[in-house]
Formats: C-alpha cells, sequence, structure tokens
C-alpha cells in the first residue's frame, strides 16, 4: 500500500429530493454539500455536528450504503464512486462500520457467535468451521470472556455496553484497513464509553486501523481523535488537529459549540459567544455564511457572499470572512 | 422545613421469576429554590424514584415502602382528586421524549390552553393569551401555538414542554433527562431555562446520567447505584473530593474537554437488578472492596454535609 492518504473525499454532495409545498416545483435538501477531506494511515478523523449537520450522511456515504449526487471517494487508491458491484463487494471487507444502536443492528435471533462469523463468510474469506473458530478468537480479543461460552448467546442476553463489543467484534472480525464509528458510543451509559473507546483505541494501535469517528460528544471525540472536523448544515466549518481546535477554535459556531460542553473541570460556565435563535431548516439554509442568520459577529458580507474553507495555520481550516484570533501555543 | 423529604423510599417491581427492588431505602430532602440532581446509570432505579414523586410508577412496578412529605403532605396517602390537583399545579414533570406528554393530533397551542382552563379555571381566550405568553417565556416564536408536536424539532417541543411546566409556576419541577437526546447547544438553552425558574423559587430535580451536567448546574448532587443511594453532597464537595469509590470512579471515566487527566473506565457491569450481589451493590466493580463489603449491606453515614453508603467511611468514624 502507498503512503498517502487511506481516505480522500473530494467535494462529495448529497442533495435529497423533497416533496414541495404543491407537488409542482422540485426542491431539495443538501444534506452534505461539497465536503472534502483526508483520512492518514492509522488516523482516527472525527467529524462532529449536530443533528441535521450532515455528518452521518457523510459516513453513509463514503461506505456506499447510500449513493453521493456528486463528488469523489478514493479508498486506498481507488475510486469507489461508480465502483461495479462485484468490486465493491471485495472492498468492503476493508471498510467496516459500526452503528449507534447495537439493538437494531443485530439480529435478535442469531446467537452471538453467528453473528460475528457472518461477514467473514459471506465475504467468502473463511469456511463456516474456520469462520467460527475466528468468531470466538475475536470475542475473546473484545473481551467477551470467555468466547467460547459468549458466542452461544442471544443479543439479548447481554448488556448494552456487551452488544456494542460484539458490533466491533463483527466489524473487525474481516480485519478491515479502515472503519466508519457512527456515534458508535452515544447510547452507552458513561462508565462503559471509555472502555469501549480503549477497545477502538487499542485496535488502531495494533493492526493499524484508520477511523472515521462520527459523532456530536467532543469530549469523547477528543479521546481518540488526531484530527476533526465541525459541520454545520451539510458543510464543513472548521477542520484540523483536535488540540488545536479546542484551545483555539477560529469559527464562532466552533467555539459556541465547545462553550456549551458540560464539564467537571470548569464548573464556573465561560461563555463569550452567544448564538442566535436556532438551527434553521435544512430545506432553507439562509444565503452567504449558513451560519450568518446565528452569528453574533455576522456582517452584510456574510450574509451576501459564502466563505471558502482557507488554511489559517498550518493544517488548520476555517471556513469564515472574521476568523477568530488564534489563541498562542 | 425543606420543601420535600423523601424517606426510606423502596419501590419494587413483580417480576415473572421475582420481585426487584428498583429503588431500595432512598432518603434526601429538598429546600425551596433548590437545585438537586439525581445521577446514575441505567437500572440505577433514578427514573423510577421520579415517577415515584409524582405517583405515576408504570405497574407492576409498586411502591413498597417509606414516605414522600411534600409541603407537610405524605404523597403516598393522597386521593387520586387532591392528587390531581398537585400535579402540574404543584408538581411539574418534564420527560425525555416530549412526544409521550404531547397529543400528536392537536395544536401546540390547543394543548397549553387547555392547561390554563383546567389549573386555573380561566375561560378558553384568556387561556390562550397565557399560552401566548408561556411560549414567549421561553422564546419560541408564535407560530409554535398552530403548529402540530411533530412539526417542531425535539429542541422545541422540550421547550414547549417547559413552557407548560413553568407558566403554572410549580413549587417542584422534575426533569427526567430532559436533553438526552437533543445537541449540546440545545441542551445548554433548556439548562438555562431550568435555572431561570429556580432563581424564582421553583426547586429542581434532574435526573440524568451525565455527571458533567450535574457538575455545572445543581447545588447538590446525589448519585445512586443499583437502587440505592451511594452518595450525595454539594456539588463542589462531591466532584472534587468524592467519598464512595463508584463516585470516584464515575468521575475518572468521564471524559473532560478541558482537561488531560486519563480516562479510566469502570471495570465490569452494572448488576443484573434480578439478581443484584449480597451486601454493597458495587462490590463486585470496586477496587477497594473489602471482605465486609461482599457480606453486609454498607450502612447509610452521614459526615458534615455529606451522605455516604460505604464501608471505607464506616471505618473512618461516620456517624450511622
Amino acid at each position: 500500500m502507498s503512503d498517502g492518504p487511506i481516505l480522500r473525499v473530494r467535494d462529495l454532495k448529497k442533495y435529497f429530493e423533497i416533496s414541495s409545498l404543491l407537488g409542482r416545483s422540485r426542491a431539495f435538501v443538501k444534506a452534505v454539500d461539497g465536503v472534502s477531506f483526508e483520512i492518514g494511515d492509522k488516523e482516527v478523523f472525527s467529524l462532529i455536528g449536530e443533528s441535521g449537520s450532515g455528518k452521518t450522511t457523510t459516513g453513509r456515504l463514503i461506505l456506499r450504503l447510500i449513493e453521493p449526487t456528486s463528488g469523489s471517494i478514493n479508498f486506498m487508491g481507488k475510486e469507489i464512486v461508480g465502483m461495479g458491484e462485484e468490486e465493491m463487494r471485495r472492498m468492503r471487507k476493508d471498510m467496516q462500520i459500526i452503528f449507534q444502536d447495537p439493538y437494531a443492528s443485530l439480529n435478535p435471533r442469531m446467537r452471538i457467535g453467528d453473528a460475528v462469523a457472518e461477514p467473514l463468510i459471506v465475504s467468502g474469506l473463511a469456511n463456516e468451521e474456520e469462520a467460527k473458530e475466528r468468531a470466538i478468537e475475536m470475542l475473546d480479543r473484545v473481551g467477551l470472556i470467555p468466547g467460547k461460552e459468549m458466542a452461544q448467546r442471544l443479543p439479548h442476553n447481554l448488556s448494552g455496553g456487551q452488544r456494542q463489543r460484539v458490533a466491533i467484534a463483527r466489524a473487525m472480525i474481516t480485519r478491515p484497513k479502515f472503519i466508519v464509528a457512527d456515534e458508535a458510543v452515544s447510547m452507552l451509559d458513561m462508565s462503559i464509553k471509555a472502555s469501549i473507546v480503549s477497545l477502538l483505541e487499542s485496535f488502531r494501535r495494533e493492526v493499524g486501523l484508520s477511523m472515521l469517528f462520527i459523532t456530536h460528544d467532543i469530549s469523547i471525540a477528543k479521546l481518540i481523535s488526531d484530527r476533526v472536523a465541525i459541520m454545520y448544515l451539510g458543510k464543513i466549518v472548521e477542520m484540523g488537529p483536535m488540540r488545536r481546535i479546542i484551545e483555539s477554535p477560529a469559527h464562532p459556531y466552533t467555539k459556541a459549540l465547545l462553550e456549551a460542553v458540560p464539564s467537571v473541570m470548569r464548573r464556573k460556565r465561560e461563555k463569550t459567544i452567544e448564538l442566535k435563535g436556532e438551527m434553521p431548516d435544512p430545506r432553507n439554509p439562509p444565503s452567504g455564511c449558513r451560519f450568518s442568520n446565528r452569528c453574533p459577529f455576522a456582517n452584510e458580507r456574510c450574509h451576501r457572499e459564502e466563505p471558502a474553507l482557507v488554511e489559517i495555520e498550518r493544517g488548520h481550516f476555517v471556513s469564515c470572512h472574521f476568523p477568530l484570533p488564534p489563541a498562542s501555543h | 422545613m425543606p420543601l420535600m423529604s423523601v424517606e426510606s423510599l423502596e419501590i419494587t417491581y413483580m417480576a415473572l421469576g421475582g420481585r426487584i427492588k428498583a429503588v431500595d431505602g432512598i432518603s434526601f430532602s429538598l429546600e425551596q429554590g433548590e437545585w438537586m440532581t439525581v445521577v446514575g446509570e441505567s437500572g440505577s432505579g433514578k427514573s423510577t424514584l421520579a415517577y415515584a414523586i409524582m405517583r405515576l410508577v408504570p405497574p407492576p412496578g409498586k411502591i413498597t415502602g417509606g414516605k414522600i412529605v411534600f409541603d407537610g403532605m405524605n404523597l403516598l396517602e393522597l386521593d387520586k382528586e387532591k392528587l390531581r390537583k398537585i400535579r402540574g399545579k404543584e408538581i411539574a414533570m418534564v420527560f425525555q421524549d416530549p412526544m409521550t406528554s404531547l397529543d400528536p393530533l392537536r395544536r401546540v397551542g390547543d394543548q397549553a390552553a387547555e392547561l390554563f382552563v383546567e389549573h386555573e379555571g380561566l375561560d378558553m381566550e384568556e387561556a390562550k393569551k397565557r399560552a401566548e405568553e408561556a411560549m414567549k417565556s421561553v422564546r419560541l416564536p408564535q407560530h409554535v401555538l398552530n403548529s402540530y408536536p411533530h412539526q417542531l424539532s425535539g429542541g422545541q417541543r422540550q421547550r414547549v414542554m417547559i413552557a407548560m411546566a413553568m407558566s403554572l409556576r410549580p413549587k417542584l419541577l422534575i426533569a427526567d433527562e430532559p436533553t438526552t437526546a437533543l445537541d449540546v447547544l440545545v441542551q445548554e438553552g433548556i439548562m438555562e431555562l431550568l435555572n431561570s425558574m429556580k432563581e424564582e423559587g421553583t426547586s429542581i430535580l434532574l435526573i440524568t446520567h451525565d455527571l458533567s451536567l450535574a457538575a455545572n448546574w445543581s447545588d447538590r448532587i446525589m448519585v445512586m447505584y443499583a437502587g440505592r443511594l451511594a452518595e450525595l453532597g454539594n456539588t463542589e464537595d462531591l466532584v472534587e473530593r468524592p467519598l464512595h469509590p463508584y463516585t470516584k470512579g464515575l468521575l475518572d471515566s468521564v471524559p473532560d474537554l478541558w482537561s488531560d487527566k486519563e480516562v479510566k473506565p469502570i471495570e465490569g457491569n452494572p448488576p443484573d437488578m434480578r439478581y443484584p450481589p449480597p451486601g454493597c451493590r458495587f462490590h463486585p466493580r470496586c477496587p477497594m472492596a473489602m471482605e465486609i463489603c461482599s457480606k453486609k449491606e454498607p450502612p447509610i453515614l452521614s459526615i458534615d454535609k455529606r451522605v455516604v453508603s460505604c464501608w471505607l467511611m464506616a471505618k473512618e468514624g461516620g456517624k450511622a
């Protein structure tokens, strides 16, 4: 494999057609509207955003669970937009997904050993007997011990955290190079979240896994991410190294988002940015900068002209006409 | 005198193959104008406790012991008629999913107005005016009144519920995971609304699994584990000097944006409440567990302004 990024996404768009009021004109929700980023080998890249930001749609486009309207997705040197089904099927063993809800993503009548073995059999990587053996090893590996015994259980006999471990085992059994974790720990109890994140982290360390980590929870993202992109109404508004974004957010939206995160350490909340109103209807985003109607600093230019995503310091990009001044390193 | 005191409350679910004590001997009091947050994981009994105060424990659950004294009355002894008057007017509750408490087929404004007809005996016209004011007070646009619940965002629906709860000026507001499904900016707006109610004298009982949220907004925090009280204290004392190993474990397991401390998960899982462990229910996960912890339930100790249930503290001279 080359030294380049494992994933390169260019100008990705997904417009969903919606029925308009009278059913005459065509209307679109621009769920993802020109998103570009790269994920390096062994890198964890987080997409953070509120509901309606397009972060989940982006993850599904990359796995081609849905088809993009336009744009390019290059995975391990190959363009996968428009790739034929047969080739895509082979590609899938290298790209897996972990969903938010382990209750919904596991077949309730399938023993977990079989659920974990299934992807190996489906992708023709092992016969049934080998697959079952490897599933047991994988259950041990993800902390469902003893794997041999756990393999016999049904999903409803497991706790939420255990089910999410099954989902991870199922994703990792084909030894993928890359996974998309879509709100993978959001529904878990707080004492469990960190252990699931450290399990994912251990796969990165040991087998060089790259990851797209999609979440609305910035504190969790911070635990595992090298870099992060903040999305708002279908666009990336800021992108850069995780630590730098936390210490020196350049986009007013990023700063407001960070200040709203509850924290045991900062109990006296410092609020420097007061947002106006609510997230606009995605069918009807404001003209110019999409954040302009909520931004306390917006002026006439912001309402008129859409800002480009530009690099303001090494590796730190922001889409704002008036970015906040950088904090010192 | 506190606004409410809960004494040795016990709630039991009669399940196939046995009884589950979802809430087991919980006592605390709440002052007028105080914000207390109950923190716990799934199965801790925190929501069951909230429902019990409203006398809304869903069957097969039953309040099997204890007292809830609110404003001088034991809520557990009130008849249906008196309860109906207290609910909404004296004690209001908002839930995690506001869709469960809004009628999907009726406009929001009509539902809000009905509240004032019912509780304040207003005629429909006056009631509609009050509903308008209520939506304004939570900064919701007027068109919300003419909308059906499904036409609103999750955050807007929750603000509608809070507007309705606020407008009757209850003495106590119980909020059960009101922001769990919402984004952080929306969550912050909701917390600010609860705080403004508190400033006007309403007591707040927030139920959440999020210790950070509790730390940011409450005067006191009660930590529950497997149906029992683990620790209760002033927010600052509890987060800065936790006494119970479970509280400490939670604090260590919560990632924090503004700290580089190492995050350490609590090993193991909360118990299956059908088969709770003997002794202290936390002992199988407790790094400090001693022999006695697996044999005998720890006493509930008062140490200064703190309440803690742990054998480690019993040894260090707390009073039972």
